[in-house]
């Protein structure tokens, strides 16, 4: 909403110039100042340089194919101008900081997964098989655009890398759940701890989020590491002597349901580690 | 009319998780994956963010058309296939991957070509390749890994989604 009212703006700016100051095509100033607006977060300056140069590149080959040079001059002045307009609003009206963004778009991708982990697990254990589609969400993709300055640094690479690998579990977790049987024998046994798990997994979620919205850490985050511990055990007890031969499926996706627990806790841990040394 | 961009659309999504499946085995063929995993997750964030958005966008086809059994098999494959990623975090020595590196060519090729080929013929293909897999397994990795159980539950995640890449390619 707030990038549209900032492009009316610049609309607004560009039409009153291009009436006092035009001498081509009324219309050139403020397409030109639309077209360099649209630009990801944090390449405003330069995708707009890009965009201003593409266009001069196609008014040239304009110009080329109808032969005639007499509105080149005056063509060219209003897409400069519009340039400006449009990168110079981008900058100057209500700008977007890229790294509070970043965070924001963090915030809001962590908390969806951590609810989505959280329903998952007691709509499995609840035996109530929903009938809503599995969504899930990942960062917007201007995070990714080439050529982010946030993104030369090692530190938030990393990050990123990691929160799409908790969306990457989730995605596993929910395909395996939806193969497993919650009434059998294992799962059943398995219930209280992997709640348990849940529960310490969820606090670290919020750490997270109370972290990045630049809250005081509350007391008493757990790493869940007995909790995982506990499932581990639990997993072990089931078969003492080892795997069993031949691995039955119900086996082998109880495992691959650990293991992504384990991989969840772990990248959790190292996001915690992550902000701790960002000092965020 | 609305079938017929319905098709379109899901064709289109099953293109992009037989992309997505050979970016993961890519990513297992190259030893680059370490200096590089930045590179390498940026064009995974773009294939499975386009899935979504796309799919999303099916979802309102989706409620006019009775049917919609492949919408929800492309949902499934997509997390089955997201599944089998996850092996490039799990096993810490990425060499390991070479003793598959012969399988998971001959997969990416037939993948690439899945919706075209002779349904039989590329079943037959797909099982000797599968077979091949749990050869493997038995005579080389479970000596050679330290993690044979992560293994066990990659080649068990390949074939769903193998099964569910051939349904699909069936189906459309």
């Amino acid at each position: 909403m707030k990038r549209y009212f900032i492009q009316l703006i610049a609309i607004l700016i560009s039409l009153a110039v291009s009436f006092f100051f035009s001498h081509a095509e009324m219309f050139l100033l403020p397409l030109s100042t639309l077209i360099v607006m649209q630009t990801p977060n944090g390449l405003v300056v330069r995708r707009g340089l890009e965009y201003f140069l593409i266009m001069v590149l196609l008014l040239i080959f304009y110009t080329w194919l109808s032969g005639s040079m007499a509105m080149m001059n005056y063509r060219l002045y209003d897409i400069g101008l519009g340039t400006l307009i449009g990168i110079a609003t981008n900058l100057f009206v209500f700008p977007v900081k890229t790294d509070v963004e970043f965070r924001k778009s963090l915030i809001v991708v962590l908390r969806s997964y951590s609810l989505q982990f959280s329903q998952m697990l007691e709509s499995f254990f609840s035996d109530k098989k929903s009938n809503n589609l599995f969504e899930i969400q990942f960062l917007p993709n201007w995070i990714f655009a080439n050529g982010l300055s946030l993104m030369n640094d090692k530190g938030h690479r990393h990050f990123v890398v990691m929160v799409e690998r908790i969306a990457e579990i989730l995605c596993s977790t929910h395909y395996i759940l939806q193969q497993l049987d919650p009434n059998e024998d294992t799962p059943k046994k398995m219930q209280d701890s992997i709640m348990l798990y849940q529960k310490k997994i969820i606090t670290i979620f919020e750490g997270l989020i109370q972290v990045l919205s630049l809250k005081k850490l509350s007391e008493g985050v757990d790493d869940a590491s007995d909790a995982i511990i506990a499932v581990h055990e639990i997993f072990r007890s089931i078969t003492p002597d080892g795997p069993p031969v031949p691995l039955s499926k119900e086996y082998v996706l109880l495992a691959a349901f650990i293991e992504n627990l384990t991989d969840l806790r772990y990248v959790l841990i190292r996001l915690g580690q992550a902000l701790r040394g960002a000092g965020a | 009319m609305i079938n017929a961009l319905f098709h379109w659309m899901m064709k289109r999504n099953f293109k992009k998780l037989v992309r997505l499946q050979q970016l993961y085995f890519s990513i297992y063929l190259n030893k680059d994956y370490a200096d590089q995993d930045f590179f390498y997750e940026r064009k995974l964030h773009y294939l499975k963010a386009r899935f979504v958005k796309e799919m999303n966008f099916s979802r309102f086809v989706c409620k006019k058309m009775r049917n919609n059994a492949i919408f929800n098999d492309l949902n499934d494959l997509f997390c089955v296939v997201i599944s089998t990623g996850s092996l490039r975090y799990r096993v810490k020595d990425h060499a390991t991957f070479e003793i598959f590196s012969v399988e998971m060519n001959e997969l990416s090729t037939i993948l690439a070509h899945i919706d075209k080929m002779n349904e039989l013929k590329t079943q037959e293909k797909l099982h000797a390749i599968m077979k091949r897999f749990d050869d493997l397994y038995e005579t080389t990795l479970q000596v050679v890994s330290n993690e044979p159980l992560k293994f066990i539950i990659f080649i068990d995640e390949l074939k769903a989604a193998i099964h569910l890449f051939q349904k699909i390619a069936s189906e459309i």
